[in-house]
Formats: structure tokens, C-alpha cells, sequence
């Protein structure tokens, strides 16, 4: 039993080694992300106004070159060289720098002193790009003077947009809100639609600030919307696929990955069509993402299966004498359990593997792009992943290959100059190392081995050095803002006084309720975030009960059967027996759930009144409950297309959560209705509700609401039910008073043909 | 005359655990190990029991509906006149490393699940032992 529990135990720790593991993991990774998302920001470069009224903003890269062509030397032909210097410039290449120039050239030639304006921002957009920040900033400064002398609020905007993105990847936060707030002013209330470009751009950067300083995701989900519906008001589709990107990003990071994945497929579709390689190359790393963190998800299944089985067997072993009498459904589990173990596997590798080619599709356009940033930054992911591959097949070449992307990442991260980046890539270099370290075939490379050490210590060094810069930099702005606070409140007392002698004190009680209900939802959100990762805890505790408790069961039975074998009376042992096949049936249904992972859905047409009928039939005869199950069905809805056992499944779970939740002998209701389009399924209770703090997110895994601590559960079932439901193309929704009862409805259109295909469950 | 009564009576023994299959068996050997069990399945019913019935001895379950475990516990050693009962943990959960039961909450014995009638009987004998 020793080793049981440790090998339990190791699946326990690997679960939650892997939940401190994301909070570590995808906190950088957002910072990371933060940088890679301000690159977005340069979206807003283009010309002020051009007098022909031309709509050069909704125009390709294929129309803006014929443009050029039929265009001779005026303002609006500098204004066409500077959208195609834009356009180009995330395609990287010489060929951005070259219309850059010929646009300030012409500008100056004609003296068409806002053209200038845009080439200097142009420019500069494209050294950041290039990774080359001081440059950049340099350069907007530069239109920041020349704007002094021309009147141009487009161009302000965006020239103070690009000083908040050189601060915002220095990690300068209190610096790039002020500039990003004075390019917001200038644009807010405009309904000229380059202003609109650039209002989009800032709102990328304020939803990225949210999004790192505060982490507050809401507000940066609603900011990035707000770019992505600017974008398609304007027609911009490189704000457009920009938007899918970030809120794919978004969605990933709260590991949402069906969301994410959406997402970016659609900023890979759209970026294709038009040729933005730098955007394609985003989908394609936002994409690997996605694989890796459902790869890390499906270890800790995986880890978690190893332990039930182990379980099982030692307690089959140990009752070795009386294995005749459960041999058939210990077989049985077997069977499942090797199933799951080798689907695991099979989908482990496809997904690694899925991942991979992600990444390197992308590594290749950021190479042609030459964003060295962008190349750092994919090939850290790569190193990151093939890390991962080795612990998975313990085969050391993959760290080799790790040490190789990672080392050329660091040698570029150094060249760009950003402290988080050469820290994250040195994390994760000395991960490689030591993981080579411990494997024992190493041996014959020990003399190489030791130059490796001495980098170790070199890097280590270097890493505490950089991350001491870069909370100094953060330090730093702390107390910029700081200061800036102090005159801040000098400002506004001052400014309060103004108000109040002008009357105007109303609206600043309006802007102050605003700034509360703001704190107000973060302290919402995070209370939410806090209680997931809770349940989180929770789900290895139920699943631990849940699988051992039948055991115990059943090795109780076992003994009482072999110690007092003569002592029962006929009825006494068949009552042993039976006990020890329903405990049996129990871990069967159990692993049964598992295994519906790996099925295909598959939609066939069913009469729902039959099976729905069949299902709840099922249901009372498993049940040894008290409750009362009623079906009602008074409409005949004739033939619907849908996954039988699925529905099994999605019914088994409302009924049992009912039950659960309802108090002995109550009435439990099944409720089938016919509407034009749709079919109905209605499951309704006399139980303890749900609260209203729970009701928010009925259907996040592993959420459990507050009143059913003693109630066993992994906080799985609704979540599963609803997975089900949207592979019918169905809606699910929820109504339930607090000690009174819940009602859970299902709606299955008519003529759905299923979700996908051959969608995997 | 000297009149000596003594009343032989069978040791009580409270048996806590919601699991209805578990309940019946650990009932079943005790009482074939010539004890008196009252059974409850769940924490609320354990309590009540036990303040109704002031048994020699608490088997406990951990997980259960009601009131947990833990919480029956405390309830117990806060009453006066049950306070001193010995009590035996029964639980799945291998018994947390941070916890001393025997100082925090005066339990003298914790059993993990699945365990061996034979080693529980040993221990429910060693407690009432040691209460005398």
C-alpha cells in the first residue's frame, strides 16, 4: 500500500505542481505577451487628411501600389507611400525603410509639412518593429518638435502613441499611461477615420496596460474589443486581424483554449487572405499555445489515471483468493483504463507534435519578417517546448535542441535589449541544463557538461543582475507615479475648486462613481479568479474520494465475506455481494466518464420522446434514491438529430445532480417540450438552489457552489453537460432560487447536423 | 446482607460514516466482537447521537453530509459531558502532515481507508483500555 499512496501522491503533486506552474509560467508570459501586443499599437500610422478624399485606410496592399503608380508628385502621393511604408513594414525587409524615405523625401520637396510628420512617425514605427527602441523613440520626439510648427491633431496622437510604447516595453507604466491617455484625448470624440486608426491603436494600449499593471482582464478584454470594433467600422483589416490576435491571447490566458483557438484561426484566416505575414506568424505561435497548455492539461489526466489504476490493482492483488468472484469487472476496468492510457497518449502526441509545427510555421515568417524581437521570442517558446518534450519521452536530445533555439533567443534577446526577455529565455536555459544534468546517460559528456556549468553560473548571475535592473525600472516608475499622484492631487484640488465655483461639481461625482464601480469589478473579478483556483484544489480531493471510496467499500465487503464466511446466513452473503458489485459499478461509471474523452461524436436521428424516455427508465433502476423521477413529454417532436450515448451522459448528470441536491423522497421533474425550431429538455428540482455568487459561472470546471461542501462532487458535471449541449449546437441555461430548487433547460435545435463532424468529445 | 449489583453491560460504540454499505460492515464486526454500536450517517445525527447516547467510543468519518468530520469533532470536545470520549478517525484521506489530531483535537487513533477489520477491532480495544 506504501507504493500506492506515493504513486497516488505523485499524481496529486504533479496537479498541483502544474496549477503553481501556471501561475508562474503565465504571469511572464503575459508580460511577454504585453510587448508583443504593443507592436499592435503601431497600427495607427497614417496620413492626417488627404485633400482628395481619398479612403486609402480600407485599402489593401494590391490597390495602394496601383495608386502609387497612377499618382504623380502631390501630397496624396506622399500620403500613399506612407500607407504602403505602414503596410510593408510588418513584412519586414528593406522595402518599408525605402518607401519611408521616398515619402519624407517627396514631403519635403512639396512641402507638405503633416506628410513629414506621418514619414518621421512611419519611421520610427518601423525601428521599433525592428527592435531598435532608442532609434524609435528618437524619431517620434523628432515629429513631437516638428508638430510644434504644424497643426495636425492625427499627428500628435500618434506620435505621443509611439513614446507610450517605447515606455510600455521599457516597463515605464506610469509614463506610457499618461502618453497613451493625451493620444485617447486628442481622438475621442472624432469621426474622421484615421483619427479612428489611431483611437484603435490606443485602445490596444490601454487594454495591454490593463493587462499587465493591474491585471485586470475584463477591462482589457473590453479595450481590445473596442479596437476590434473600431477596426471593422474603418475596414482596417490589419487592426481587424490585430484584434482576433489579442483577444485570442486573452482567452489563453485564463485558459479558455476552445475560445483562444477560434480566434486565432480567424487572424489566420483574415491574415493569409490579405498576406500580413506578421499577423500569420502570431496565429501560427498563439496557436502552438493553445496545444501546449491542452498538452499540460491532458499530462495531469494522464497522471491522475496512472494513480486509480495502481489503486486498482494492488487492492485486486491483495485479495488475490477471492479474485474469481470479481475477475469479469476487474477485467473490465483494465480494459477502460488501457483504452484511456493509450488514447492519452496517442492525443499527447498528436498535440505535441500539432504544437510544434505551429511554432515553426511561425518561427519561419517572423524570420522573413526579421522581427528580431518576434524571433526571440518564438524561439524561447520552441526551447520551452521541446523542454517539455523531453520530460515527456525522457529522450535527451530533445533538451539539446531546447539549448539550441534557446541559446540563439538569448543572444538575440541580449541584442534588443529587454531585461524580461533575457531572464525568461535564461529560466528557461538552465531548466534545459539541469535537466541533462539529472539524466544519468550523460555521463560521456561530462568534460562538456562542465563548460556548461560554467555558463550556468555565468547566467545566473546575469539573470539576478537583469531581474534586479528591470525591478529597479519598475521601481522606478513606481515612483514616477508617485510623484506624479502628488501633482495629480494638486491638479485635481485645484481643479475641484474650479468645478465647484463653476457648479460643475455633478459631473465629477459621476466621474468618481465611475473610478469606484471600476474598483468595485476588480475586486469582483479577482474574488472570482481566487475562488477557481479553490476549486481547483478541491477537484483532486473529490476525485481521490470519489475513486476510493467505492474501494473501500468493496475491500470491507471482502473482508466481513472471508472473516465470517460461516457465521452469515444466505441472505447475509448475497447482501456482500451485491454491495460489492454496485461499489463495482460505481468505479466502472466512473472510468466510464473518463473514457467518453476519447469517443467521436456522432449524430444520428433518434426519436427524443423514446430515448429520453429509455434514459430516465435507466436512471430510476441505477438510483437506490428515494426521489421520484417524472417524465413528462405531452408534444411528440419526431425525429431529432443527436449523439445518443452523449445525451445519456448530459441527462445522467442533471438527474444525479438533482438528486444530489434535493432533500430525500422530493420530486424530480424531466421535461420535454417541442418548439418551432428547437426541442427542449427541462430538469427541475425541489433542492437547495444555487446562490447568486455561484450562478455567474455555473458551467467553469471545477466551480462548486459555496453551500455543497459536504456534498460529493468534482465540480465537473455542469461544465461537461454544457460541452455536450454546444456539440449539438444547443444552448444551455440555468434557474434556481436559493433553498427552493433549479431548473436547467437545454434547447437542441431541430435540424442541427452537430457541431463539427467528427468532433472529438 | 451485603447486596453487590453489578451490572455487566456491553461497551457503546458510536459509528459515524455516511457510506451506507461501509456502515452496515463496521456495525456487523463490532457487534461480532460482542459490542454495542449505534449507527449514524450523517454529522448532524452523529452529534445528536452522541450527546443522546454518551457512548464509550466515536468512530468518525471524515467526508461526510450535514456536519463534517472535523466539525463533529470540535462539537464533541466542546461538550462537558462527552468531552473525555475516545474517538477513532476513519477516513480516505491519508491523515494531513500539518495536523497533530492527538493534540488539536484529542482523537486517539486515525485509520486510512481501505483498512483491516482486524487492525480497527485492535484499536477500538487499545482505546477503551486506555480510557480505563
Amino acid at each position: 500500500m506504501l507504493k500506492l499512496k506515493e504513486d497516488v501522491m505523485n499524481g496529486c503533486s504533479f496537479v498541483k505542481m502544474k496549477e503553481l506552474g501556471n501561475g508562474n509560467q503565465v504571469e511572464p508570459e503575459a508580460r511577454i505577451r504585453v510587448f508583443i501586443i504593443i507592436f499592435v499599437l503601431c497600427l495607427f500610422i497614417s496620413g492626417c487628411s488627404t485633400k482628395e478624399g481619398v479612403d486609402l485606410i480600407g485599402m489593401g496592399k494590391g490597390p495602394l501600389e496601383e495608386l502609387l503608380n497612377k499618382t504623380s508628385d502631390s501630397p496624396l502621393r506622399v500620403d500613399i507611400l506612407n500607407e504602403l511604408a505602414y503596410w510593408e513594414s510588418w513584412n519586414g525587409g528593406q522595402k518599408p525603410l525605402d518607401y519611408a524615405k521616398s515619402a519624407e523625401d517627396l514631403a519635403k520637396k512639396i512641402n507638405y509639412r503633416e506628410g513629414l510628420v506621418y514619414a518621421r512617425c512611419i519611421l520610427g514605427h518601423i525601428y521599433f518593429l525592428n527592435g531598435d527602441f532608442d532609434k524609435s523613440k528618437l524619431v517620434y520626439e523628432e515629429a513631437l518638435e516638428l508638430l510644434e510648427s504644424v497643426e495636425c491633431s492625427t499627428g500628435k496622437a500618434m506620435a505621443y502613441n509611439g513614446i507610450a510604447r517605447y515606455h510600455q516595453i521599457r516597463g515605464e507604466y506610469a509614463r506610457a499611461l499618461e502618453n497613451f491617455l493625451k493620444s485617447e484625448d486628442i481622438c475621442k470624440n472624432t469621426s474622421d477615420k484615421k483619427n479612428k486608426r489611431v483611437l484603435a491603436g490606443t485602445y490596444y494600449g490601454l487594454g495591454a496596460l490593463y493587462y499587465y499593471d493591474p491585471e485586470d482582464y475584463q477591462e482589457a478584454r473590453k479595450n481590445f474589443k473596442r479596437s476590434l470594433d473600431l477596426g471593422k467600422e474603418i475596414k482596417n483589416d490589419i487592426i481587424i486581424t490585430s484584434g482576433y490576435y489579442t483577444i485570442g491571447v486573452q482567452h489563453q490566458s485564463l485558459e479558455e483554449f476552445k475560445e483562444a483557438e477560434e480566434n486565432f484561426q480567424k487572424c489566420l484566416n483574415l491574415s493569409e487572405e490579405i498576406g500580413l505575414i506578421y499577423n500569420q506568424a502570431n496565429a501560427y505561435e498563439g496557436l502552438g499555445d493553445v496545444y501546449v497548455g491542452q498538452v499540460d492539461e491532458l499530462i495531469g489526466l494522464r497522471n491522475m489515471l496512472v494513480g486509480v489504476w495502481n489503486m486498482t490493482s494492488e487492492l485486486y492483488c491483495k485479495y488475490s483468493s477471492l479474485n474469481n468472484l470479481f475477475e469479469r469487472e476487474y477485467i473490465l476496468i483494465r480494459q477502460y483504463s488501457l483504452c484511456i492510457t493509450q488514447w492519452l497518449k496517442f492525443e499527447l502526441e498528436k498535440k505535441y507534435n500539432a504544437a510544434l509545427k505551429k511554432y515553426k510555421d511561425s518561427y519561419e515568417l517572423f524570420l522573413k519578417t526579421g522581427n528580431i524581437f518576434q524571433i526571440a521570442e518564438i524561439e524561447k517558446r520552441l526551447g520551452r517546448l521541446y523542454n517539455k518534450i523531453g520530460d515527456y519521452t525522457k529522450l535527451r536530445d530533445n533538451y539539446q535542441i531546447a539549448i539550441a533555439y534557446l541559446d540563439n533567443a538569448l543572444k538575440r534577446a541580449q541584442g534588443t535589449n529587454i531585461p524580461k526577455t533575457v531572464a525568461d529565455v535564461c529560466e528557461e536555459i538552465i531548466k534545459s541544463y539541469e535537466a541533462l544534468n539529472n539524466d544519468q546517460n550523460t555521463s560521456p559528456f561530462y568534460k562538456k557538461l562542465l563548460d556548461k556549468n560554467e555558463f550556468l553560473r555565468k547566467n545566473e548571475m546575469l539573470k539576478q543582475k537583469l531581474i534586479i535592473d528591470f525591478k529597479n525600472s519598475e521601481q522606478i516608475a513606481d515612483n514616477e507615479r508617485i510623484k506624479g499622484s502628488f501633482l495629480l492631487i494638486g491638479v485635481i484640488g485645484l481643479s475641484i475648486a474650479l468645478m465647484v465655483v463653476l457648479g460643475l461639481s455633478i459631473k465629477l461625482r459621476k466621474q468618481k462613481a465611475k473610478i469606484e464601480e471600476q474598483a468595485e469589478r476588480l475586486a469582483e473579478a479577482l474574488k472570482i479568479e481566487k475562488e477557481i483556483s479553490n476549486h481547483k484544489d478541491d477537484l483532486m480531493n473529490t476525485v481521490y474520494h470519489q475513486y476510493k471510496t467505492p474501494l473501500a467499500n468493496i475491500d470491507s465487503s471482502v473482508q466481513v465475506l472471508k472473516e465470517y464466511f460461516p457465521k452469515l446466513s444466505g441472505q447475509e452473503i448475497e447482501n456482500q455481494f451485491n454491495k460489492i458489485l454496485t461499489n463495482l459499478e460505481k468505479m466502472v461509471r466512473l472510468i466510464d466518464q473518463l473514457s467518453m474523452f476519447g469517443k467521436k461524436f456522432n449524430p444520428a436521428d433518434y426519436s427524443l420522446d423514446t430515448i429520453c424516455r429509455a434514459i430516465v427508465e435507466e436512471i430510476k433502476s441505477n438510483e437506490g434514491s428515494s426521489h421520484t423521477i417524472e417524465f413528462d413529454s405531452s408534444d411528440y417532436c419526431g425525429k431529432v438529430k443527436l449523439d445518443k450515448d452523449i445525451l445519456e451522459i448530459m441527462l445522467q448528470n442533471l438527474v444525479n445532480n438533482a438528486i444530489k441536491f434535493s432533500p430525500e423522497g422530493s420530486k424530480i421533474r424531466v421535461e420535454l417540450l417541442c418548439e418551432a425550431e428547437y426541442v427542449v429538455i427541462k430538469v427541475s428540482d425541489n433542492g437547495i438552489g444555487i446562490p447568486e455568487d455561484y450562478l455567474k459561472l455555473p458551467f467553469e470546471r471545477f466551480h462548486r457552489g459555496s453551500n455543497v461542501k459536504a456534498i460529493p462532487g468534482t465540480g465537473l458535471g455542469l461544465s461537461i453537460v454544457k460541452r455536450y449541449t454546444e456539440l449539438h449546437d444547443g444552448d444551455i441555461s440555468i434557474d434556481s432560487q436559493l433553498n427552493a430548487g433549479t431548473t436547467v433547460t437545454i434547447k437542441i435545435p431541430k435540424n442541427s447536423h452537430g457541431n463539427k463532424g467528427d468532433h472529438n468529445v | 446482607m451485603e447486596i453487590k449489583v453489578t451490572i455487566m453491560y456491553k461497551k457503546k460504540i458510536l459509528v459515524i460514516e455516511d457510506e451506507k454499505d461501509q456502515l452496515e460492515n463496521i456495525c456487523f464486526v463490532l457487534e461480532q466482537a460482542g459490542f454495542e454500536t449505534i449507527a449514524a450517517n450523517d454529522g448532524v445525527k452523529g452529534l445528536e447521537m452522541a450527546k443522546a447516547t454518551k457512548p464509550d467510543l466515536v468512530i468518525c468519518d471524515l467526508n461526510l453530509p450535514g456536519l463534517t468530520g472535523y466539525e463533529v469533532i470540535e462539537k464533541i470536545r466542546e461538550d462537558p459531558e462527552i468531552s473525555e470520549v475516545p474517538i477513532i478517525i476513519l477516513s480516505v484521506f491519508p491523515q494531513p502532515e500539518n495536523l497533530d489530531i492527538g493534540l488539536r483535537l484529542k482523537v486517539q487513533e486515525y485509520i486510512v481507508k481501505p483498512f483491516n477489520f482486524n487492525d480497527l477491532l485492535a484499536r477500538v480495544k487499545q482505546c477503551l483500555e486506555e480510557k480505563k
